[in-house]
């Protein structure tokens, strides 16, 4: 079995008294390379600090307790690594509602627009207005029951509907007489007076 | 092994992580709380590197990358921890020797202390647990062999031979100063095989 040759397993082999002189040898030079080094080769072989860094080790993840805090961190790590992921989820799931409610608007813009046009343009296509307007006078017209329209002379003033229909000044409005039959009718359907 | 393991992690395997997890925590709550003395602040320190490292497992290109981006990661965290509530951990047992603000070699060299006292804490949890317990007592307690036994109604015997595996663990340290005990291994061999 190949041994680890990391420089933690030399340092533990070392610290175990099993290290070869090639394994020591590997450990001094690492310890030459930098002062922190040399530190911690220090902190190892000092039987004081070692005791004191494992008690505070065993203390930490050892017996119920470590074992119980070891847990609860996994756990906590597991937990929240995986509602980050199922985040990550949610977020291509809020995208593709963005883009269904993108969809819908367009298709409202689109419909509104084509509704707005077909109704508008009829209405712009026809302008029917007269090209002269007269200004206003005394006119109106007459529409009896049977559909004949007398125009209204201009030159009186009001009509009066007995047996014959006549103008305030008593003169005959009708001057065909076989018009005065619907005078009945035209009490009930006179319109545009 | 180590690659399939790593490429899992990249392929976003959580139980991927939960390896890397189990292989590293012991070492980074140690390295945290030689910063932070508070074992709870330590422990969320060192979870929210995990998360963080979940996070850009795509930019993590090796399993030693995806070390230093832990150990880094804790330091920082470390570093933020102690500057925001300096006011507060006064007086708390943060070790007064040591500088916070040194450059990389002191993180890498930090980074190696914590894995190698890892790797002894590994070696002593492969001992029989009568072995670990006489090694935690003597070693990490202090206790002599008489309190030993009372503590753990082992005869002096058993005690010496559990004490002496369970130091050999650690032998470089007691080269020496544990000799006696070394002695009175062989000793109690040499009747054991005599019986």
């Amino acid at each position: 079995m190949d041994t680890p040759n990391d420089i933690e397993h030399l340092l533990l082999r070392h610290l175990q008294g099993v290290a070869t002189d090639e394994e020591k040898h590997l450990v001094m030079q690492w310890a030459a390379q930098a002062p922190d080094n040399q530190a911690v080769l220090d902190r190892i072989e000092s039987e004081d600090l070692l005791r004191k860094d494992l008690d505070l080790l065993f203390q930490t993840v050892d017996g119920a307790e470590g074992e119980a805090r070891l847990v609860r961190m996994k756990a906590h790590i597991l937990q929240t690594t995986k509602s980050a992921d199922q985040g990550g989820i949610r977020h291509i799931k809020r995208t593709a509602w963005w883009r269904y409610v993108a969809a819908a608007a367009l298709l409202i813009i689109a419909f509104g627009t084509y509704y707005y046009q077909a109704t508008w343009e009829p209405r712009q296509a026809s302008p029917n207005f007269a090209t002269h307007v007269r200004p206003g006078s005394n006119r109106a017209t007459l529409t009896l029951a049977n559909g004949q329209t007398i125009d209204l002379s201009a030159a009186h003033t009001g009509i009066v509907i007995g047996a014959d229909i006549t103008y305030q000044d008593g003169s005959e409005v009708l001057e065909n007489k076989q018009a005065m039959y619907h005078t009945t009718q035209i009490l009930d359907n006179c319109i545009n007076v | 092994m180590e690659i399939e393991f790593f490429e899992r992690f990249k392929a976003n395997d959580h139980q991927a992580l939960s390896v890397y997890f189990d292989r590293h925590v012991r070492a980074l709550l140690l390295f945290a709380q030689r910063f932070i003395a508070n074992p709870f602040v330590a422990e969320e320190v060192v979870q929210d590197a995990y998360v963080k490292l979940w996070a850009v497992r795509n930019r993590i290109q090796n399993e030693d990358h995806l070390k230093s981006f832990l150990y880094q990661t804790t330091r920082n965290a470390c570093i933020d921890y102690l500057r925001t509530n300096a006011h507060r951990i006064q007086e708390q047992a943060v070790e007064l020797d040591e500088n916070i603000n040194q450059p990389d070699t002191d993180l890498l060299a930090r980074m190696i202390h914590a894995e190698t006292l890892q790797l002894v804490y590994s070696e002593v949890k492969k001992l029989p647990p009568t072995q670990q317990q006489v090694f935690l007592l003597t070693f990490i307690e202090g206790l002599n062999t008489e309190e030993i036994c009372t503590m753990l109604g082992m005869t002096a015997n058993a005690i010496f031979v559990a004490r002496s595996k369970a130091l050999a663990t650690l032998q470089h340290l007691f080269k020496g100063k544990e000799l006696f005990i070394c002695t009175a291994l062989l000793h109690l061999t040499g009747l054991w095989q005599a019986k």
